[in-house]
C-alpha cells in the first residue's frame, strides 16, 4: 500500500466538509446580509456618531485646517487668525456659522456669542487679524479659546461620551466632574438600574412561585394558567401601559373600590409616579420570568424530590439542596431577560410615571427628537449598551448554573 | 397476629405489614386491591408483576411517596401512614437512580448524614466506606454524569445504604442497564444483603431477577398478590394459571376435570386423552383448566412408551440443553432436554412425551395470555 489512500481519503473527506460547509453557510448567508445591512451597520454608524466631531471641520475648514499645526503653546500666529475670518466671512454669508458655534459651544461655554458676535463683525475687521480680533474681544488672545477650538476642530472627540456620565475636560485635557448643578446623566443612569433591580426582583418574587403552580398543575389547570400568562404576553405593550392608566387613575377602579372599601378618603396618587411604573413594569415583564423559570422546573425529575425525602431531607431542605440549584438556570435566564428587557424600557415610564421616573432611554429619545442633538444620544445609547452588557454578565455570573446536567 | 402469639410461634414480628391496604388514583379503578403482605425482618423479598400490576405503586406507598386510600401500613408494629417520608428512615434506589447531577459523587453519599447533623469527619468517613463497598472510592470527586450507567447505579445502592437504614427499597434499579452488567449488578446486590443486616425489598418485572436474587417472591397482577412463596415454590409450584405462565416458560394444556380424587384429579384434553394431575386449585368435576408442566418436565422417548404421541416441529440447539417443539392437531408443547438424549430427534419425527404426574398441575384459566 502506498501512503497515497490515507491523503486521499482525507481530501475526499475535506471535499465532503466543503460542500457541507458552504451549503450550511448559504443557508444562513440571506440571514447574515440581512443583520449586516439593517442591524450591524446602523448600529454601529449611530453608535458612532457619540465620537465622531465633523462639525466645526465642516463649516470652519481654513481655520480648522490651520490651527493643526499650532504647538499649543501661548497663542497661534497670525495665519490662523487669517483663516478664522475668512471662515467668519463665508460662513454668516452662507449662514452656517451658527452650526459650527453650538458645536464650539458644547466645548466651552460662552463660545457661541463670541463666535456669533465675531462673525457680524468680520466684515470691518482688517490685517493684522490677529491683533483686530482681540481688539474686537480679549477672549481671542486667551490660551484656553485657542485650546477649546484646537479641541472642538478634531475629527473625533471623547467630550460626548465624558459628558453622558457627567464628566468632562478642562482646559489642560484633565478629566474632570461637571459642576453639581449640571450632573443629570449619572442619577438617570443610577435611577434606571435600580428601577430595573426593583423590576426584576417583583418579577422573581412573583414568578418563581407562579411557574411553580404552573409545573406542578395538572394538565387541565396548567393550561388555563398558561392563558393567564400568555394573554396579556399577547397583548400590546401600548394596550397593557394604558390600561394601568386607566386602572390606577385617580377616578380608576383601584381608587373607587378603595375608596368604598373605606381604606381611604380620598384618591391615592396610584399612577405618574414610581409606584405605577412598578406596577405596569412587572405586569409586562413577568411572562419573561415565568416561561423560562417553568420550563426549567418541568425538566425536574419528580423521583429527585422522593429521592431526597427518602434520605431524610425535610421539604425546606429538599428545595434548597435538590429543587433550587436544578431550578436556578431558569431563574438565571428569567432574571436576564427581564432586566435587560427593563433596562430599555421606554414607553411605560413615560405614559405612567411622573418626571423623576423617566429612565435613560427617555434621555435619548429627548437627545434624538427634540434638541436634535444626535452624538448625545449616541453617547447616552453607548452608555445603556454597554451598562446592559454590564448587568448581563453580572447576573450570568452571580447566578452560575450549575454544571453536570447530562444525567 | 398479637404480639404475644408471635413470642409464642417462637418467631419474629414482621418488619412491615400491609394490612387492608388499597389504591386508587381516579377513585374508579384500584391500582392495589385489599393487600396483606408482611414482610420479615432481614429478607430479601421482590414484587414481580408486569406494568400496571401494582407492584411500585405497593413500594411507594411503603416509602411514603405515595398515600394508600385505605388500610394501614405498620413499621415495626406501628402505623405510619401519617409518618412522612423523610422521616422514615427506608433507603430507596430508583429506576435510572435519581442521583443529584448538581452534586459530587459523595456528595450525594453523604447527602442523607448532612441531613442528620453528623459529625464532619464521621460523614467523611462513613461516606469513604459506602463508596468502598461498592468499589468506587475513586470517584468521590467526579460528577455523576461523568459516570457510566453501572457505575451510577452503585453510587445510587451506596447512597440507599449509607445512613444504614433498617429498610432498602428498590424499584427496578437495574432496567436500564445492559444485560451482562444487570446479572454483575444482581450478584453484588445479592452479596450486599448477605452482609448486611437490612431487609431488601425489590421491585422488578425481570423473573430472572426476581428468581435469583429473591428470599421471597410476590407476584403481583391486577393490583393483587397472586402468590407470595420462595423463588423456588413459586417456580415449581406456581399457585395459578397466570404465575405459571407469568415466571418461567411454561407448556399450557386445556382441559376439563372429569374427577376429583384428594388432591388429584382426571382432566380430558383436547386429544381425548386423559391426564392425571394435582388439583392445586380444588376444582370440582366439570370445570375448565389450564394444565401446566414445565419444559424441562417433559421426557421426550423416539418410542412409543409416552403419554402424548407429537410430531417434531422444531429443534433449536442451546448449547447446554436442546429445545424441542412438539405438535399434535390440538396442543403444542416445549421440552427442553439434555443433549445426550436427542440424537436422532429431526423435524417431522413421531416421539412421544411423558412426565411426572407431580409437575403437572391443574390451574385456572387465566383470559390474557402473557408473555
Amino acid at each position: 500500500m502506498t501512503s497515497s489512500a490515507p491523503n486521499n481519503l482525507k481530501s475526499k473527506l475535506a471535499r465532503a466538509n466543503r460542500r457541507k460547509q458552504f451549503l450550511a453557510a448559504s443557508l444562513v448567508a440571506p440571514l447574515a446580509v440581512f443583520l449586516l445591512v439593517a442591524f450591524f451597520f446602523p448600529l454601529g454608524k449611530m453608535l458612532f456618531l457619540s465620537v465622531e466631531n465633523t462639525d466645526v471641520q465642516r463649516h470652519m475648514p481654513q481655520t480648522s485646517e490651520a490651527i493643526t499645526t499650532w504647538d499649543g503653546q501661548g497663542i497661534p500666529d497670525e495665519t490662523v487668525y487669517a483663516a478664522l475670518v475668512d471662515d467668519l466671512r463665508i460662513g454668516s454669508e452662507n449662514r452656517t456659522i451658527a452650526l459650527a458655534a453650538t458645536s464650539l459651544n458644547h466645548e466651552i461655554a460662552g463660545f457661541r456669542s463670541l463666535v456669533m458676535s465675531a462673525a457680524r463683525r468680520s466684515d470691518d475687521l482688517t490685517p493684522p487679524f490677529q491683533q483686530s480680533l482681540i481688539d474686537h474681544n480679549a477672549k481671542w488672545g486667551e490660551h484656553e479659546t485657542w485650546v477649546g477650538f484646537q479641541r472642538a476642530a478634531a475629527p473625533y472627540t471623547l467630550r460626548y461620551l465624558l459628558a453622558s456620565v457627567d464628566l468632562k475636560r478642562d482646559v489642560d485635557g484633565e478629566i474632570q466632574k461637571v459642576p453639581e448643578s449640571r450632573r443629570v446623566y449619572i442619577s438617570y443612569l443610577k435611577r434606571t438600574l435600580w428601577i430595573c433591580f426593583v423590576v426584576t426582583a417583583l418579577c422573581l418574587a412573583l414568578g418563581f412561585p407562579m411557574s411553580y403552580l404552573i409545573a406542578n398543575a395538572s394538565p387541565r389547570a396548567r393550561s388555563i394558567l398558561f392563558i393567564l400568562v400568555l394573554l396579556p404576553f399577547w397583548t400590546s405593550l401600548l394596550v397593557r401601559t394604558t390600561a394601568w392608566v386607566i386602572l390606577l387613575q385617580s377616578t380608576g377602579i383601584v381608587n373607587s373600590m378603595l375608596m368604598w372599601v373605606g381604606l381611604t378618603d380620598g384618591p391615592i396618587q396610584l399612577i405618574f409616579n414610581r409606584f405605577g411604573v412598578y406596577v405596569s413594569m412587572v405586569h409586562i415583564l413577568l411572562p419573561f420570568m415565568i416561561l423560562p423559570i417553568y420550563s426549567v422546573m418541568r425538566s425536574i425529575p419528580k423521583n429527585h424530590l422522593h429521592a431526597s425525602a427518602s434520605l431524610g431531607a425535610r421539604p425546606f431542605a429538599t428545595f434548597r439542596y435538590v429543587y433550587l440549584p436544578r431550578a436556578l438556570p431558569g431563574v438565571t435566564a428569567g432574571c436576564m431577560l427581564v432586566s435587560v428587557l427593563a433596562l430599555g424600557f421606554y414607553i411605560t415610564p413615560a405614559l405612567v410615571g411622573g418626571a423623576g421616573d423617566q429612565m435613560l432611554s427617555f434621555l435619548i429619545a429627548e437627545f434624538t427628537i427634540r434638541t436634535a442633538n444626535w452624538h448625545m444620544a449616541a453617547a447616552l445609547a453607548l452608555l445603556l449598551l454597554l451598562t446592559i452588557i454590564v448587568v448581563f454578565s453580572i447576573t450570568s455570573r452571580l447566578i452560575r448554573p450549575s454544571r453536570g446536567n447530562r444525567s | 397476629m398479637t404480639k404475644h402469639e408471635s413470642h409464642a410461634d417462637n418467631q419474629a414480628q414482621p418488619i412491615v405489614q400491609f394490612v387492608g391496604v388499597e389504591k386508587t388514583y381516579d377513585g374508579k379503578v384500584n391500582v392495589v386491591e385489599a393487600l396483606d403482605l408482611d414482610i420479615e425482618q432481614g429478607e430479601f423479598l421482590t414484587f414481580l408483576g408486569p406494568s400496571g400490576s401494582g407492584k411500585t405503586t405497593t413500594l411507594m406507598m411503603l416509602a411514603g411517596f405515595e398515600e394508600p386510600t385505605a388500610g394501614e401500613i405498620l413499621l415495626n408494629g406501628e402505623s405510619i401512614n401519617r409518618v412522612p417520608p423523610f422521616r422514615r428512615n427506608m433507603g430507596v434506589v430508583f429506576q435510572n437512580y435519581a442521583l443529584f447531577p448538581h452534586m459530587t459523587v459523595g456528595e450525594n453519599v453523604a447527602y442523607s448524614l448532612k441531613q442528620r447533623r453528623m459529625p464532619k469527619a464521621e460523614i467523611a468517613k462513613k461516606t469513604l466506606e459506602a463508596l468502598a463497598m461498592v468499589e468506587l472510592e475513586a470517584a468521590a470527586d467526579r460528577h455523576p454524569g461523568q459516570l457510566s450507567g453501572g457505575q451510577q447505579q452503585r453510587v445510587a445502592l451506596a447512597r440507599a445504604l449509607v445512613f444504614e437504614p433498617s429498610i432498602v427499597l428498590m424499584d427496578e434499579p437495574l432496567g436500564a442497564l445492559d444485560k451482562n452488567l444487570r446479572e454483575q449488578m444482581q450478584i453484588e446486590i445479592k452479596r450486599l444483603h448477605d452482609r448486611l443486616p437490612m431487609t431488601f425489598v425489590y421491585v422488578t418485572h425481570d423473573q430472572t431477577e426476581a428468581l435469583t436474587m429473591s428470599d421471597r417472591v410476590a407476584i403481583f397482577n391486577d393490583g393483587k398478590i397472586q402468590q407470595l412463596d420462595t423463588a423456588q415454590n413459586v417456580y415449581e409450584a406456581p399457585a395459578n394459571d397466570f404465575v405459571a405462565n407469568f415466571v418461567g416458560e411454561n407448556n399450557r394444556i386445556a382441559g376439563q376435570i372429569l374427577t376429583t380424587d384428594g388432591d388429584q384429579c382426571q382432566v380430558q384434553i383436547a386429544t381425548g386423552q386423559t391426564i392425571t394431575a394435582i388439583n392445586v386449585l380444588q376444582l370440582q368435576p366439570g370445570d375448565r383448566t389450564n394444565l401446566s408442566i414445565r419444559p424441562e418436565r417433559l421426557r421426550v422417548s423416539q418410542d412409543e412408551s409416552g403419554m402424548i404421541s407429537m410430531t417434531i416441529k422444531e429443534v433449536i440447539y442451546f448449547g447446554d440443553h436442546i429445545r424441542v417443539t412438539l405438535v399434535t392437531d390440538s396442543t403444542e408443547l416445549v421440552a427442553k432436554t439434555p443433549i445426550s438424549l436427542t440424537k436422532g430427534m429431526n423435524v417431522g419425527g413421531q416421539v412421544s412425551v411423558t412426565w411426572d404426574v407431580e409437575n403437572c398441575r391443574a390451574l385456572d384459566v387465566h383470559d390474557e395470555m402473557v408473555a
